[in-house]
């Protein structure tokens, strides 16, 4: 499989993207293991830095032993970065000889264009090592040449080709896994977005506004179906919570028709107000909706109406034991007071 | 011991009882909770009994009967249930359920219930 060439497939920064953010690491590292024990050879997932981001899995002792210290970390670093690099010019597999006199394989891992990180493996031999040569190597890197000699000993030896067909296997494996993962976080970010355009529809269509000090008003435009009705429900006790409000102002002039349906939801919506302890006043409602509540034999008694919204507030007003008195000094502005 | 223990706390402050119900676990509980209240209107003598509902989890259609029993008795005691609290879900499946209380009187919370009785 080859990595898309295309652009950034998240709309994201990609360069500053990290392994972390697209991949859950414990579920990377029991793959890893997976491929590990069943190919008999080491792996490990590496950034660009040539830093493990994740656990390694099936380490030889040889390399464990030469990574004890700093310059056997350093050789290490700059043979998987080397490597790292020329994979990723030719975006495939490259098996390599590292400075430690082991066989490896660098396996680039893309979102679209751009390397994510890097997967090692390998660890083997293609011919036993020169004593020598091991020697020369624990006193460069500073550590037991005994223990490193014994350690060699016990690296598997496998031909070139086969640890390059792994590699290619890898490579395919991988780069699915991350283009699946790069597929879920998209469809994420889509399933967020449209949360949030939908709570901002919600938001727009039960806007409540608070008129006066416990007075809340809401104007209801268009239909009324089941999920409509429970969301201007919840948003109005919500509202009285919000605000303490004693008075809810339902302004249904835009609600074009009621069926029996709708008058259901606007009695309950009454009920569910009364047990908040508050009141509602209905306000807009027009000659054919007056007679199809009437026909419908809905409850008027606890139905509290206005003819517009002016009234509703006056009635409000009256309810909260308020009214409107003009300044003294003639200004022009009235204001609200207590009776 | 658990038998003499309130099944719900009562606080009397400013001449009203405020009660608190935390849970409803089973029937005999509801009884328990109306035995309670009524014991302490009759000692007490309060103007109202307020008790807040704002930590139960459902009130369903026997909950509400015990309500309903409940301020019929304390007003023929003299006084005044208020129910305060109601969780908004609570009332939305009241709601839906069908589950009235009309002759109810309700507050939104216990500080509304109480300047309602100023």
């Amino acid at each position: 499989m080859t990595p898309p060439d295309g652009g950034d497939p998240l709309n994201e920064k990609t360069e500053e993207l990290r392994f972390e953010d697209l991949i859950d690491p414990l579920e990377w590292v029991a793959t890893q293991n997976l491929i590990a024990r069943g190919c008999k050879m080491a792996a490990h997932t590496f950034d660009r830095q040539g830093v493990n981001i994740v656990q390694a899995s099936n380490y030889t002792d040889y390399v464990s032993l030469i990574q004890t210290t700093e310059e056997g970390q350093r050789i290490c670093r700059q043979s998987l970065i080397e490597a790292a690099n020329q994979a990723d010019a030719i975006r495939g597999a490259v098996v390599y000889d590292c400075r430690c006199g082991l066989i490896k394989v660098s396996v680039p891992c893309y979102s679209g264009r751009y390397r994510i990180c890097s997967v090692g493996g390998g660890q083997v031999l293609e011919k036993e090592l020169a004593l020598s040569m091991v020697r020369q190597l624990a006193r460069s890197v500073s550590v037991n040449e005994k223990t490193l000699i014994e350690y060699a000993a016990n690296v598997q030896i496998r031909e070139r080709d086969d640890v390059q067909a792994i590699g290619n296997l890898l490579f395919d494996v991988a780069n699915r896994l991350v283009a699946q993962a790069v597929a879920n976080r998209q469809q994420q970010q889509q399933v967020e977005e449209m949360s949030r355009i939908q709570r901002q529809m919600q938001q727009l269509s039960t806007p409540i506004s608070e008129v006066w000090p416990g007075i809340l008003a809401l104007p209801i435009v268009g239909q009324i179906d089941s999920n409509r009705a429970r969301q201007i429900m919840q948003g109005v006790l919500d509202g009285i919570t919000m605000f303490k409000a004693q008075i809810v102002i339902f302004d249904i002039t835009g609600v074009p028709v009621v069926d029996s349906q709708i008058a259901g939801h606007l009695v309950r919506t009454v009920q569910a107000v009364g047990l908040k302890g508050a009141q509602c006043i209905f306000t807009g409602i027009s000659t054919t909706i007056a007679q199809t509540l009437v026909t419908l034999g809905v409850d008027l008694i606890s139905l509290q109406t206005a003819a517009d919204l002016r009234a509703g507030i006056e009635k409000a007003f009256s309810f909260l034991g308020l009214r409107v008195i003009g300044r003294p000094s003639g200004g022009g502005q009235s204001l609200a007071t207590n009776a | 011991m658990p038998d003499k223990q309130p099944a719900v706390p009562l606080l009397y402050l400013r001449n009203c009882l405020l009660g608190f119900v935390h849970w409803v676990p089973y029937d005999s509980w509801a009884q328990r909770i109306i035995q309670d209240v009524l014991a302490a209107v009759v000692s007490r003598r309060p103007q109202a009994v307020i008790l807040d509902f704002s930590m139960i989890p459902l009130v369903d259609s026997f909950l509400s009967r015990m309500v309903i029993e409940l301020h019929w008795a304390v007003r023929l005691l003299g006084s005044q249930l208020i129910i305060a609290g109601l969780p908004n879900e609570v009332i939305m499946v009241m709601v839906e359920l069908g589950v009235h209380t009309f002759s109810i009187t309700t507050a939104r919370d216990v500080d509304m219930a109480l300047q309602s009785l100023v």
